[in-house]
């Protein structure tokens, strides 16, 4: 699994001033710091190895491109996610010219055909049938364990407006039939971490 | 007390069950192994073009560090000039401004200090503090004055 590097604001925005110096070592950090978690986002999108890579690799040359005038507003991953789900996306437009808009996104986001637990398949196909949007932002604080705030900044959208996806996709989930165990099961609800 | 549109969601109801979240991940947060091609394909331009960035920015910290030196060595003869002006008493409009400058600055606890050291025979005004005795106690009423901040 490759679940976000643990947030260390501090280290980001040391390693980000130390890079726009011209210290090479620290850009090198910041790579190894979060390749994992872009090319496991990248993957997400694209469904394709190749092309996983390749959006890893054009995204770090990006932030090379742009670190003269980066100044870290907030978490690097607001600053990375966008840019990576707009190159995976780009790309995979490219393979499937016939999704567009919405629909590629409906699509790109989904999980392995494959799975073989029972609830995780029901679960899959709950998840299918989720807006674009909610599916993104329930997978952007559960899985990639973005804040709330960061899930804001990265989409470029309300703070209250990532609540109610996120709201309007738990509820599906709890309302749903092949979903509801989760809920029935785990009276002790936990946020993801 | 009316609340901002769709931010009244209480933070219970966007929690998750940790075995959903658990599955969510196991759905989700796949990844693969990144070839050595890959972190050469991004490391390599990174350290060209940072190590080009490195040698602007020395270049151009040596030459404002230069430029800065220059200004220095230019200016330092005459603040030392004024430094060592010894205005008749008259000229001086109020305590402590000993070179007549119109304002107390550093230059005034330092036009004081170097007397002193050289054993100048003491001038009337240059007693700030007004105890009857020119001394170290002087330079530093000038040099507080100097740094005051509501001056």
């Amino acid at each position: 699994m490759a679940t976000r590097p643990p947030p260390d604001p501090w280290l980001d925005h040391r390693l980000t001033a130390a890079a726009r110096g011209g210290d090479a070592e620290a850009f090198e950090q910041l790579y190894t710091r979060y390749r994992d978690w872009v090319v496991s986002l990248a993957l997400r999108y694209t469904r394709n190895r190749d092309d996983a890579l390749d959006v890893l690799q054009e995204t770090f040359l990006y932030f090379l491109r742009k670190l003269p005038e980066f100044r870290p507003r907030a978490e690097l991953t607001t600053f990375l996610y966008p840019v990576v789900r707009n190159l995976a996306l780009t790309r995979r437009r490219k393979r499937r010219p016939e999704l567009a808009g919405e629909e590629i996104l409906i699509e790109a986001p989904a999980p392995e055909p494959v799975d073989h637990d029972h609830s995780r398949r029901e679960l899959a196909a709950v998840l299918r049938g989720l807006a674009a949007g909610q599916h993104e932002v329930l997978l952007l604080r559960f899985v990639d364990g973005l804040a709330l705030e960061e899930i804001a900044a990265a989409l470029a959208i309300p703070l209250g407006t990532v609540k109610s996806r996120l709201h309007h996709a738990l509820r599906t989930l709890r309302e749903d039939a092949r979903t509801r165990e989760y809920f029935d099961r785990d009276t002790g609800k936990t946020r993801a971490e | 007390m009316t609340r901002p549109e769709n931010e009244g969601f209480p933070e219970p109801e966007l929690t998750a069950p940790a075995r959903l979240v658990e599955d969510l991940r196991r759905l989700h947060d796949r990844t693969i192994p990144v070839p050595a091609a890959t972190d050469a394909a991004v490391l390599g331009p990174a350290r060209r073009v940072l190590g080009r960035r490195r040698t602007v920015h020395r270049v151009r910290w040596v030459a404002a560090a230069a430029a800065a030196m220059l200004l220095l060595a230019l200016s330092l003869p005459a603040v030392l000039r004024r430094a060592e002006r010894r205005p008749a008493p008259d000229r001086i409009a109020f305590r402590g401004d000993l070179d007549a400058s119109g304002r107390i600055d550093i230059l005034d606890a330092f036009v004081l200090a170097r007397g002193l050291r050289a054993g100048a025979a003491a001038e009337e005004h240059w007693d700030v503090t007004g105890d009857g005795r020119v001394d170290a106690e002087d330079v530093h009423w000038i040099a507080r004055r100097a740094v005051r901040l509501d001056q």
